[in-house]
């Protein structure tokens, strides 16, 4: 039997083609036809299923378990948007008010740390010694009398560009392979730092009662009160503690009513 | 309540699609997905209960047992909603749905079916009796029914896949043509072309059982 005769037979068992009359008279294609017809009755069967139990609350659960009910996924991206935006916004603001500005270091962890490797220059042209104790007895002593004047220490900060508050970089001769050579270049320099600690000081003694060397130190600044300005007042906290609350008193009082220097 | 489902079938839903405006009926399959896509879960729902059955027939020839066909149902409508927004209307919602389970069925069948054999030969053929229900007063005859199933499932599981979806779609799900045409993207004749190959290659299959005329099922 050809191919093309048992095709048309299985179209016959199926009932997709009529029977033909040859099919009736030949034994061989009516015992396939009738093989084919029991496989059609046996697929048949097999449409005879359970019937389905699965609930649109099963189903529902089952959605929400995978997390995505509320998920939109050709939109996924927008989620980030308004996030990105805050933090641009805020990273702008931040710039813009200076809290970002690389002219302001953050507090050393250690402070001990911190002197061992400030670079403790008198000048531009000194190098810092390996012993930053000495370095340090030393520029203090002679800081008291070269105190600045008032006017620069007490100045609010400055509004420089960040190019120009930006502590040039200092090179450090290749001899010099102490950790004090690997001290960064934008930490302040000791001049500064120095002259902070100077007034202070010459404040402090000032109001408190001290040596004749502090005491030297103070007509530097009166000699540059007429830099402040004639509106400013002064508050003058005076040494003797009150008995009733067991703090000193301040008084404020007007400029040209106050002498500095003692 | 009657003359409210006839408004709604009259009222049609003007639809936006990237080539062509269409107007389509409210309920049909196309006008249901595109408001499950705008979030409209009851849409979604209305999808289900149309199309469930026709899944789970599927299924249940790729996992012959009602707690795993209704798995496969479950998680054939899960990736359904999950790739809702990948449903073009270039098919049919049903054809759609019938390739995903075909892709999800084809490694689960296997699954099941090696799992349901180490069963049945851990239980000694004793979940045989357990499991399958009696429509007959002989249990013997239903048992030789059963054991006949089984021996057609095994043949057509053991076809290629395209064999194995001709049959089940046309033979056993009774689709037409027409759908079937749309599932394996060709025209009828063709459809018609892969439908006589696969029964010829599943008469091969069971050409053994055949010669001793033992697939005589009633049905």
């Amino acid at each position: 039997m050809s191919n093309f005769d048992q095709d048309k037979i299985i179209n016959s068992a199926f009932n997709e083609s009529d029977i033909e009359s040859w099919m009736l008279s030949d034994a061989q294609a009516q015992a396939e036809l009738a093989k084919m017809q029991a496989v059609k009755g046996a697929l048949h069967s097999l449409s005879d299923i359970p019937e389905c139990q699965l609930s649109s609350e099963r189903l529902k659960l089952a959605i929400e378990s995978s997390s995505i009910t509320s998920r939109s996924p050709s939109h996924g991206w927008l989620k980030w948007l308004a996030p990105g935006l805050v933090a641009a916004s805020a990273g702008i603001f931040l710039l813009n008010s200076g809290v970002l500005s690389p002219a302001i270091q953050p507090a050393p962890k250690n402070a001990n740390e911190n002197i061992a490797v400030r670079p403790l220059t008198i000048d531009e042209s000194t190098v810092v010694a390996s012993d930053t104790s000495d370095a340090i007895q030393d520029t203090s002593a002679d800081l008291l009398l070269n105190v600045p004047p008032l006017k620069d220490a007490l100045s609010p900060p400055s509004t420089k560009s960040f190019s120009e508050t930006r502590p040039k970089k200092r090179r450090v001769k290749k001899s010099n392979k102490s950790p004090v050579a690997k001290a960064p270049a934008s930490t302040p320099s000791t001049k500064v730092v120095a002259s902070n600690l100077a007034t202070t000081m010459a404040f402090f003694i000032a109001n408190t009662g001290g040596d004749q060397s502090a005491r030297a130190a103070a007509p530097a600044v009166s000699a540059d009160r007429a830099d402040l300005p004639e509106e400013s007042n002064i508050v003058v906290v005076e040494s003797e503690i009150q008995p009733n609350t067991n703090a000193a008193r301040a008084i404020e009082r007007q400029n040209d009513d106050v002498v500095f220097g003692g | 309540m009657m003359r409210n489902a006839a408004r709604l079938q009259l009222n049609p839903v003007r639809m936006n699609t990237s080539a062509t405006e269409k107007i389509m009926p409210i309920d049909s399959d196309e006008s249901l997905v595109s408001r499950a896509k705008n979030g409209d879960y009851s849409a979604f729902e209305m999808l289900f209960d149309r199309h469930r059955d026709l899944v789970y027939r599927f299924a249940y020839q790729m996992a012959p047992r009602r707690d795993d066909a209704e798995d496969m149902v479950q998680e054939v409508f899960v990736r359904a909603y999950q790739n809702l927004h990948r449903y073009r209307d270039e098919a049919k919602f049903t054809t759609w749905i019938l390739r995903i389970a075909t892709n999800l069925g084809t490694d689960r069948a296997r699954m099941y079916t090696r799992r349901n054999k180490l069963e049945q030969q851990e239980a000694a053929g004793a979940l045989t009796w357990m499991t399958i229900g009696s429509d007959t007063e002989n249990p013997i005859h239903n048992l030789e029914q059963e054991k006949l199933k089984e021996l057609l499932r095994n043949a057509i599981a053991e076809l290629p896949e395209h064999h194995r979806n001709a049959i089940v779609f046309r033979d056993i799900q009774e689709m037409d043509y027409q759908d079937i045409a749309e599932f394996f993207k060709c025209s009828v004749g063709g459809a018609k072309l892969r439908v006589l190959r696969a029964r010829r290659a599943l008469r091969d299959k069971l050409a053994p059982v055949l010669s001793e005329n033992e697939l005589n099922i009633n049905e």
